[in-house]
């Protein structure tokens, strides 16, 4: 987290003419973003209260039932539920974000290279259905998956199968419904660095006698990979933390972090724990974002 | 491009193509479905009809659920009293939300492009964080903080929800509005002699407006999107459209979700259309 208020500089007066106009917006980033935030953060270290809230009394009880740490006085033995629950939403989003990276690179290697009216054109096309509401997106997919959704109902009638397949409630299901809803997060970023890519470049690899696959691991993934990193981490994020696709698509037994964090605070009333999944949540999305800032960084300072 | 034979653009091309199926294909069923007349088994096609839209119509109230429509079959012993309200409540949050974004967001912007003062690079990458942290995250976040100012859930604690990470959109918009313009003509009217309050009126907003008012349009389409930071700051009065959808799915899927989804789905289309519309590349 970054402080916003600049340190005293003597001399100059800190105030200058104009930055009125910033008062609003930094008002309410204090008050509604970065206050909320730190509260969370807070509570995760507090104890929960016996009727919901919380107790001021500081402790670490809230991580140690995250990481699976017994706790003698709360008759609590090892137990890695939560930390499974962080991996498997981790490599759900990791699955969501590699498909989205193999359906999302040959498109966007293909737009990059068209006509500007017809790049803008395109490019448009890919992001309108991002604007669709997010809860219908994911409820087309609960038509199509259900047992006598569209693929089972074309399935059963063309006679390849006599029972309908279990396609919703799994994994695979967030997975599919995730990688439809962050598509543009892909291609954007993707585009971007391809559009920027030196073709000549690929033409010298290819006239000193590199074979295609050669070329395209040695030269136009590296040049690409900022474009890479960047929607892998798009994707990832929201991903990770997503809270409609496993609510409405996912399995029972397969819970993820979103439906996790849902519950601790909407049912289970557990504010400290929910806040220290929350907190654990925000450090690895801003470590993402972090990694992706620094891989643009160093490809800038390459260039020149 | 002279890049490689053309077996590669052909798969290259069919990729594309598939890509796009990939994403229409699922709303286009979602639209074609809507007007299925059966109420039974819904993904079974069974005829045309548009009764679950005229029973949708009827219970937001924009039609009276005449007798002449009751007879059709689908329109009877229906009424819903939640629909109308959360729709309701959408629209308002929406407005709100958008048009307090959009002036502070645009403050915003235009202060961080026009002056200069340490930290600045910092602040401005803070701005990004409304936009980037999990939607689930913020919610709870606000339903903590508003929980401990015993602040009560309503349609106000939506808005100001809903505009703190519209606020931040709006910045980037109208910043990268501004980051294009060129300052020649902002100085051309200073040294002419007008003052800062005339130049901003009269030559730096009118090359802004396009920017603006995409920002509010996004801005508006955006909140009326939003499930999750209303799922958790409406409390029981202030239930907004999507967060009424989602209690409908989550007890059953049903033709009128599917006509109530293409109608959102319709709405929202035609404001990002519009918006797109004024924010395209006017410079060749």
């Amino acid at each position: 987290m970054t402080s916003a208020s600049p340190p005293p500089i003597p001399r100059r007066p800190l105030l200058r003419p104009g930055m009125g106009k910033l008062a609003p917006g930094f008002f309410l980033f204090l008050c509604l973003f970065l206050a909320p935030v730190l509260i969370v953060v807070v509570y995760s270290l507090l104890t929960r209260g016996t009727y919901g809230g919380v107790v001021w009394h500081l402790d670490l009880d809230s991580y140690a039932r995250v990481l699976g740490l017994p706790n003698e006085d709360e008759l609590r033995d090892w137990d890695f539920v939560y930390l499974g629950i962080f991996a498997k939403s981790a490599m759900i989003a990791a699955a969501t974000a590699g498909l989205t990276l193999l359906m999302a690179f040959p498109a966007a290697w293909y737009i990059a290279r068209q006509p500007d009216r017809r790049k803008f054109m395109l490019l448009t096309l890919v992001t309108l259905p991002f604007f669709v509401n997010a809860l219908v997106r994911v409820y087309a997919w609960m038509l199509i998956l259900r047992a006598d959704g569209l693929i089972n109902n074309l399935l059963m009638a063309s006679g390849l199968i006599d029972q309908p397949l279990h396609l919703i409630y799994t994994p695979g299901a967030v997975v599919v419904a995730m990688v439809y809803q962050y598509l543009p997060f892909m291609v954007l970023p993707l585009f971007a660095s391809l559009e920027k890519m030196d073709l000549r470049l690929l033409e010298a690899s290819r006239d000193l006698g590199a074979s295609g696959s050669t070329t395209f691991r040695r030269v136009v993934l590296p040049l690409a990979m900022p474009g890479i990193v960047a929607g892998m981490v798009l994707v990832f994020v929201p991903a990770f933390g997503n809270f409609l696709a496993p609510t409405l698509i996912g399995g029972a037994k397969d819970l993820q972090l979103g439906p996790l964090l849902a519950q601790a605070f909407l049912s289970a009333r557990d504010w400290p724990f929910g806040s220290a999944i929350a907190t654990l949540l925000s450090a690895v999305v801003l470590l993402c974002l972090f990694v992706m800032a620094r891989s643009e960084g160093r490809q800038a300072k390459e260039v020149v | 491009m002279s890049l490689r034979p053309s077996p590669l653009k052909a798969a290259l091309l069919a990729h594309l193509w598939l890509f796009f199926l990939f994403l229409y294909l699922p709303i286009a069923m979602l639209v074609v479905y809507s007007f299925n007349d059966n109420a039974v088994s819904m993904m079974t096609w069974n005829g045309f009809t548009f009764d679950w839209y005229w029973r949708v119509l009827a219970n937001i109230g924009l039609i009276s659920p005449s007798s002449d429509l009751a007879g059709s079959g689908n329109l009877q012993l229906y009424s819903d009293p939640n629909l109308g309200p959360a729709a309701l409540n959408s629209v308002i949050v929406a407005l709100g939300s958008a048009s307090l974004a959009t002036v502070i967001g645009t403050l915003s912007a235009l202060g961080l492009a026009r002056c200069t003062f340490p930290g600045k690079l910092t602040y401005r990458t803070a701005l990004y964080l409304p936009i980037v942290i999990p939607d689930i995250v913020l919610g709870i976040a606000l339903l903590v903080f508003l929980a401990a100012l015993s602040f009560p859930l309503g349609r106000v604690s939506v808005i100001l929800a809903h505009t703190v990470f519209l606020a931040s959109y709006v910045t980037v918009v109208v910043g990268a509005r501004l980051a294009g313009m060129n300052t020649a003509l902002e100085e051309a009217s200073a040294d002419l002699g007008a003052s800062p309050w005339i130049t901003f009126w009269r030559v730096t907003f009118p090359q802004l407006v396009p920017g603006i008012v995409g920002g509010f349009l996004l801005s508006v389409v955006i909140s009326f999107d939003d499930l999750v930071i209303a799922y958790f700051t409406s409390g029981v009065g202030a239930t907004t459209l999507p967060v009424y959808l989602f209690g409908a799915i989550k007890r059953n899927v049903s033709p009128e979700i599917n006509a109530i989804s293409v109608l959102m789905m319709l709405l929202s289309m035609v404001i990002v259309a519009l918006a797109l519309w004024l924010r395209r590349p006017t410079r060749a």
